[in-house]
């Protein structure tokens, strides 16, 4: 995955795959300890405490982490060390999630410069990894961010993260909205990304309403499709049927992608229902007040929410609201359209288990 | 059988092109005839014609990464399978898929 | 322009079939030693990087004892290919099972579409075949290990 010095968005997601884990699995524990020792803040110990402890540390290393894997995916090995530092930097300064992503590219561009442009004699060689190159740039991209590059982003995050706190409720609604739109408009293709990047930045300086607008708009394609097939059973080609039983439990975990091959049969109707739903749900989480302390997860993750239970009651309304519309629009299928579905390769047949594993496919 | 097929791995430096030449031999060793382009870090070598495609039994695709031209067989029975099970015994994977084809029709 | 040879990218310098490596790693570590050493990578650090790269993707062991890693890298000044054999064997992922003991290198310019890739290729293919498998084994100089992947090609 990694895309080197010329491709950003790559560089970006490669960070990003970096971070996931990280705060699933420190906003897990955080969440946990709460849920083992309901006044954890105050506790010094116990299994609670640990747990919210652990967390906390794990939340303060979200930056860091992500500012090394940008600069690791511009320039390898050598960005490591600075970028963590960096990254530390920048969560003391508060120039946040954004502020990290480019002190990534700070850091990772550096590294090149210092590897093409600092020669030494062969002798000398062995210290570049280790000392020439991580200190010539952590010095360097330090006093950068505390001086120039970070001021702007300290700026901009203060600024991003009150303006969205003190929305008033029509600026709520909208807000909601819009990134309900984005988090199902393509079944998580780039809008999606971007606006999973967005929330994910958000969430990680201290805003997790809009997190929990991004598990409604990915769970709501699966459930509602999945409504308006039992609604409407004739609108439905037997393969989208067996999509269907797939992409549900997909949904669950908050994985969209499942019902693509349904979405790519009649794509405008069932994006267009999908969104309508998505839009709604996004607003009624932002008025509500859900949120999300945890990026990822589905369902599993649900009962850790600011408010699960508005948040459930948001999925459900946006599910159904999706799931009306695409019924009504939807056309019955007739007999083209079940040989749609034939016109993809279908396998025929398998055979595993001795290492020698293949599919047989007619296209 | 009448064999095309396509070899690729992820590097597309060794892997690929052993897995062509162990399929040839083994087609060869059964009987078969087997003519496998291969998409490697060169770039297309003994690229398929449409004659060839048209006049095939079944397309085997021993890849490891997603190749150019899968349009081409459109209408064909095509098996994939990975360039491992190729190298590693070719001759009994033939057999097999042979015998699937076969069960299929 | 000449007609280029296997003998064009395997250098006597880069075959040792004793080699005194008892790990992968160090395998991995002796082979691309040899490309260091006959100027052919640039940089130990970043070829050897590149080689595990190939290697998470995916086992390099053929079976019947033999193992191709190989790299594809920027570190590499000229796309050639080495032979290391041990005397005893190396755990290494295989396609399949078991050790391996012959290890046939390759280091390929990221960049590179010559030529000397497709006699790269050549060598790969020559392994296909037992018999001279089966005489790598039992070589004891390099121009024979030469020879042998030659005679496959052409």
């Amino acid at each position: 995955m990694k895309g080197g010095a010329g491709n950003i968005k790559k560089n970006i997601l490669t960070a990003i795959s970096y971070m996931i884990p990280l705060v699933v699995a420190a906003g897990l524990c955080m969440a946990l300890g709460q849920v083992v020792d309901s006044d954890v803040r105050n506790s010094s110990a116990g299994l609670g405490y640990y747990l919210y402890k652990a967390g906390g540390y794990g939340m303060n290393l979200v930056v860091p982490v992500i500012t090394a894997g940008v600069a690791y995916a511009v320039s390898d090995k050598p960005g490591i060390a600075p970028g963590l530092i960096v990254g530390f930097v920048c969560t003391e300064i508060k120039a946040g999630f954004i502020g990290g992503i480019v002190g990534g590219f700070l850091v990772g561009y550096l590294v090149l410069a210092v590897r093409k442009y600092v020669k030494l004699p062969k002798s000398m060689q062995g210290l570049m990894p280790v000392m020439v190159i991580p200190v010539i740039v952590t010095a360097l991209s330090c006093v950068l961010m505390y001086t120039i590059v970070g001021i702007p982003f300290v700026w901009l995050q203060e600024a991003l993260t009150g303006w969205i706190t003190n929305l008033q409720t029509g600026s709520k609604i909208v807000f909601g909205a819009v990134l309900g739109v984005m988090a199902c408009f393509d079944f998580g293709g780039p809008v999606n990304k971007t606006m999973s990047t967005f929330v994910n930045g958000l969430m990680i300086d201290g805003v997790i309403g809009p997190e929990s607008i991004k598990f409604a708009g990915s769970m709501i394609p699966p459930f509602g499709i999945a409504i308006a097939c039992l609604i409407a059973r004739n609108k439905f080609t037997r393969a989208e049927k067996e999509a269907l039983k797939a992409a549900v439990p997909m949904g669950f975990c908050m994985i969209t992608e499942g019902v693509i091959p349904i979405a790519a049969r009649d794509l405008v109707r069932v994006v267009f229902s999908c969104c309508c739903g998505s839009a709604v749900a996004g607003a009624l989480c932002m008025i509500w007040g859900t949120g999300s302390p945890i990026p990822h997860g589905g369902m599993l993750t649900v009962p850790l929410f600011d408010k699960p239970l508005m948040f459930c009651i948001a999925l459900a309304i946006g599910s159904v609201i999706t799931g009306v519309i695409l019924a009504v629009l939807k056309k019955p299928v007739t007999e083209e359209d079940e040989a749609y579905d034939d016109m993809g390769a279908d396998v025929l047949g398998m055979s595993s288990g001795d290492g020698l594993d293949f599919v047989i496919e007619k296209h | 059988m009448k064999i095309v097929g396509i070899a690729a791995c992820t590097a597309g430096i060794a892997h690929t092109y052993m897995a062509r030449e162990k399929l040839m031999r083994a087609a060869e060793k059964l009987g078969h005839t087997a003519r496998i382009e291969t998409q490697g870090t060169i770039g297309i070598e003994n690229e398929l014609t449409a004659q060839e495609i048209a006049e095939a039994d079944v397309v085997i695709l021993a890849v490891d990464v997603k190749v150019s031209g899968e349009g081409r067989f459109k209408g064909k029975t095509v098996v994939r399978v990975g360039t491992a099970a190729a190298i590693k015994n070719p001759l009994e994977l033939l057999v097999k898929i042979e015998k699937a084809i076969n069960a299929n029709q | 322009m000449a007609e280029l040879s296997i003998a064009d990218i395997i250098d006597a310098s880069c075959v040792n079939l004793h080699m005194k490596a008892s790990t992968k790693d160090e395998v991995i570590r002796e082979m691309a030693d040899m490309f260091y050493k006959a100027g052919n990578i640039s940089s130990l650090e970043e070829f050897i990087q590149d080689v595990y790269l190939r290697e998470s993707e995916g086992a390099t062991g053929l079976g019947d004892r033999v193992a191709i890693p190989h790299g594809k890298s920027n570190a590499v000044v000229k796309t050639s290919v080495a032979v290391g054999r041990c005397d005893c064997d190396i755990e290494w992922e295989t396609i399949g099972e078991g050790p391996s003991r012959l290890f046939i290198m390759f280091a390929v310019n990221s960049r590179d579409k010559s030529k000397l890739v497709s006699l790269l290729a050549e060598v790969a293919v020559a392994l296909c075949d037992e018999e001279t498998v089966k005489a790598l084994f039992l070589c004891e100089h390099a121009s024979e290990v030469i020879a042998l992947l030659n005679k496959e090609g052409r």
